[in-house]
């Protein structure tokens, strides 16, 4: 019992080392993404200008979801992404300024299928698990039905009590 | 009785004279004979508690022989009731019993007309080694006055278990009447001495009371005891002392009395009895010599085992009857007893009984515990205290038969001839009463003793089974009245077919206790086919019916169910065939058994995975869920990132 207790102490001083260390990477990484979009804002502002719009939905859900991982997040972001693509390369190759990314973010045609892929994204990402969660069930189900069947088809073929 | 209403197949009972009589002792019933019918035969119906003899129904001793009634032939039958019963066939008596006209015979006319016939066919008998045993006036016969005599049957009661105790010698007289044993030819002389005594007396004789009878006979000599102050001839007087001697050896053998004046001038050199120069009373009786001694501790045994412990005995036999030796073989016998280490105090008593009558008189029968008898006539004994529920005796033969009383008294024994032969019954008699199970016990005991005996077991439903060939048909008589819900075996019927059967055909009886465990009904089942294929091939389809029935085959030691259904149709099928053995084959099919085990087992084990799977699919369903959503939203993500590729590319590809 002595030594369980003394291996659990070791255990969880262990785990808040670990917690405290994640702590840590999680702040350098806050840290360090702080200092990539000002550094983004501040060597290339028409392009941050012109991303920061374009995955507004992105940076919505960042600030909505709570989920580890942030798996709406990551499908708005990434649906968005394809659609901001092509507009952000255009402003490079332009060389356009501030003016012109705002140009380009007064195009409802540029804008609009960016949010509507975010959107897209968010759907897919809450209506497949639940498609997949039902799936999955009704096989078990299926499953559980064929086991019941083959267990009736012996019992009705065997005494297994007697003799 | 066999299909067709006859007795042993041949015989019929006579329908015109259905009318019961008594011949010698036993109802009888005129019959005739189907390829003779002018051949004049009686059927002696055999009393349950009087098993027959079966050296007499023997084919060697059913050669006729001449003025004595042959058994021909038995077998089961139905008397004019309509009751079943075992009968005996023998020619009808050439005339009325001697009894039944008492009359006074000329000494010459018994001679011709009595003793030379009867002595003739005692020859004959003595030369099979067959005893008659029932010579008296209402079984011996002539057809009118002048004619010789004929003895009756004998064949179908123990010997002399019917004879009144005159005609038994005084030895004989002191047993129950059925432990009188086979006795020797002699025997046969003495009884045929006093009947010419009643003949030449012409049946006026008072001879009723038997005790008080073996007791004068004792004391004073049988003929003194039976003649009384009659006046009979010198002559006839010398062979009447011959012929009713106590000793055996001193009777002349039938052969002497073919002729009998050569037989009476025989002389014996023989001294009477020993005297006491006073008497030794015991239990009201006034013992004079060692046998009156002998006789007295026979008939009061707590008297007589006080007065041996008190050292009276063997005081009395030393100083009143001057006989040291006997004294100091009494006195032998009272310290073994003490010596011995035997738990029960009134079995060591009975013991203490047995072996000093043994001693004071070799002559004697064995005595124990109430029952005297001679050992050759215990399992006649038997059967009958055992038919007339007499309790007590039945124990008391049992003990003796336990406590290996017969050898003891064989150990006390110093005249009979046969010692080594009786120490060896009594040792199988001994194992098959200690035996375990429904092949051993009392009843195997008499079943063994008495090969003639009727089968007992209410099962048979008052059919009758005396041979093991009997069993089956009365089985299959009884099976339409039976409750089939109880198996068609008790222990009457084991034990019978135990001492009937040879060993292979009942071996697996002998582990049979109850009827509850697959290996018992398997025995019982194995019994019985056996059986069949060896005394009856006929179809017995009630007695199968009743097997099944009965739950003699457990179909639910069959697993598959489709097995039991075919089974059990199969069984049917033999059973209606009336075959058993086939049923046995099929019940007992090992490879059949195996498979079915085999399939059995597959069967459980596939159900404990179903249920494990089934739980697993329960307890899992948690984590399925949570894959599903990951899943899903991994979906979602690597779509967006397939569509920001494909705008990747086809930038790269449009410049």
């Amino acid at each position: 019992m002595a030594r369980a207790a003394k291996g659990q102490k070791a255990y969880a001083a262990k785990a808040g080392g670990r917690a405290a260390a994640g702590g840590r990477r999680g702040g350098s990484h806050l840290w360090l993404q702080g200092l990539v979009c000002g550094a983004v804002l501040a060597f290339a502002t028409p392009v941050a200008v012109l991303v920061g719009v374009m995955l507004m939905p992105a940076l919505a859900a960042t600030l909505i979801e709570t989920r580890p991982g942030r798996p709406v997040t990551r499908a708005v972001a990434l649906a968005g992404a394809a659609f901001t693509v092509a507009p952000v390369w255009h402003l490079i190759q332009a060389g356009g300024g501030v003016p012109a990314a705002l140009d380009v973010l007064a195009d409802p045609a540029v804008t609009g299928p960016a949010w509507l892929a975010g959107a897209c994204g968010w759907a897919l990402c809450e209506v497949l698990p639940v498609l997949l969660r039902g799936v999955a069930a009704m096989n078990a189900q299926a499953r559980v039905a064929a086991l019941d069947a083959e267990e009736k088809m012996l019992r009705g073929a065997w005494d297994l009590e007697e003799g | 009785m066999d299909d067709a209403g006859t007795i042993a197949g041949h015989y019929r009972l006579d329908p015109a004279q259905p009318s019961a009589r008594s011949v010698g002792g036993l109802r009888a019933f005129a019959a005739t004979d189907e390829r003779d019918p002018v051949r004049k035969l009686i059927a002696l119906q055999l009393r349950p508690d009087l098993p027959a003899r079966p050296r007499w129904l023997a084919p060697q001793g059913a050669v006729p022989v001449e003025h004595a009634m042959m058994a021909l032939d038995h077998g089961p039958g139905r008397d004019p009731g309509g009751q079943p019963c075992w009968f005996v066939l023998c020619p009808a008596p050439p005339g009325p019993a001697l009894s039944v006209a008492p009359a006074v015979w000329g000494e010459a006319e018994a001679l011709r007309c009595l003793l030379v016939p009867a002595a003739g066919a005692l020859c004959a008998l003595a030369e099979r080694g067959l005893t008659h045993r029932a010579i008296r006036p209402d079984n011996v016969f002539r057809a009118a006055a002048g004619e010789k005599a004929t003895l009756g049957p004998c064949w179908a009661a123990p010997p002399g278990s019917l004879q009144p105790a005159a005609y038994e010698p005084p030895y004989a007289a002191m047993c129950l009447p059925t432990g009188r044993g086979q006795g020797g030819i002699t025997d046969d002389v003495y009884a045929l001495g006093v009947l010419l005594l009643w003949c030449v007396l012409g049946g006026a004789a008072d001879w009723a009371d038997g005790v008080a009878l073996a007791h004068r006979k004792l004391e004073h000599g049988s003929l003194a005891a039976l003649a009384g102050g009659a006046r009979l001839s010198a002559s006839l007087q010398d062979l009447l002392h011959l012929m009713l001697a106590d000793e055996p050896d001193h009777r002349p053998t039938p052969q002497m009395l073919l002729e009998p004046n050569q037989a009476r001038s025989r002389r014996l050199a023989t001294r009477p009895p020993a005297r006491a120069t006073r008497a030794l009373d015991i239990g009201g009786e006034s013992a004079w010599s060692a046998r009156e001694l002998a006789a007295a501790i026979a008939r009061h045994p707590e008297q007589g085992v006080g007065q041996l412990r008190a050292g009276l005995v063997d005081r009395w036999l030393r100083r009143n009857l001057g006989d040291n030796g006997l004294a100091a073989r009494v006195e032998e016998c009272v310290h073994r007893r003490a010596a011995e280490a035997l738990s029960d105090e009134s079995r060591a008593q009975a013991m203490l009984v047995m072996r000093v009558v043994a001693v004071l008189d070799p002559l004697a029968p064995l005595v124990w515990r109430g029952a005297t008898l001679f050992p050759d006539g215990l399992g006649t004994l038997l059967a009958s205290v055992l038919a007339s529920g007499n309790g007590p005796i039945a124990v008391a033969l049992e003990e003796l038969v336990a406590n290996d009383g017969i050898t003891q008294w064989c150990g006390c024994q110093t005249r009979r001839r046969d010692l080594p032969a009786l120490k060896q019954d009594a040792r199988d008699w001994r194992g098959w009463l200690a035996t375990r199970g429904p092949m051993g016990g009392v009843k195997r005991l008499v079943y063994a003793l008495n090969p003639l005996l009727l089968c007992g077991s209410p099962l048979l439903g008052g059919r009758l089974a005396v041979r093991l060939t009997d069993l089956l048909p009365a089985l299959e008589d009884a099976a339409g009245q039976a409750d089939r819900k109880r198996p068609p075996i008790d222990a009457d019927i084991a034990a019978f077919a135990a001492a009937r059967a040879d060993l292979a055909l009942v071996v697996e009886l002998g582990q049979v206790d109850g009827f509850a465990t697959e290996a018992d009904r398997a025995a019982v089942l194995g019994f019985f086919g056996r059986l069949q294929l060896r005394t009856h091939p006929a179809p017995l389809p009630r007695l199968a019916a009743w097997l099944l029935e009965s739950g003699m085959i457990a179909l639910t030691r069959w697993h598959s169910l489709a097995t039991r259904k075919a089974l059990s149709e199969a069984l049917a099928q033999h059973a209606q065939a009336g075959q058993i053995a086939p049923m046995l084959a099929l019940a007992e099919d090992s490879g059949a058994r195996a498979a079915d085990r085999s399939g059995a087992a597959h069967a459980a084990a596939r159900l404990e995975a179903i249920a494990a799977e089934r739980a697993f699919l329960a307890a899992d369903a948690p984590q399925r869920a949570a894959g599903a959503e990951r899943a899903g939203q991994d979906i979602a993500a690597a779509t967006g990132l397939v569509a920001t590729l494909a705008a990747v590319l086809v930038l790269a590809l449009a410049a």
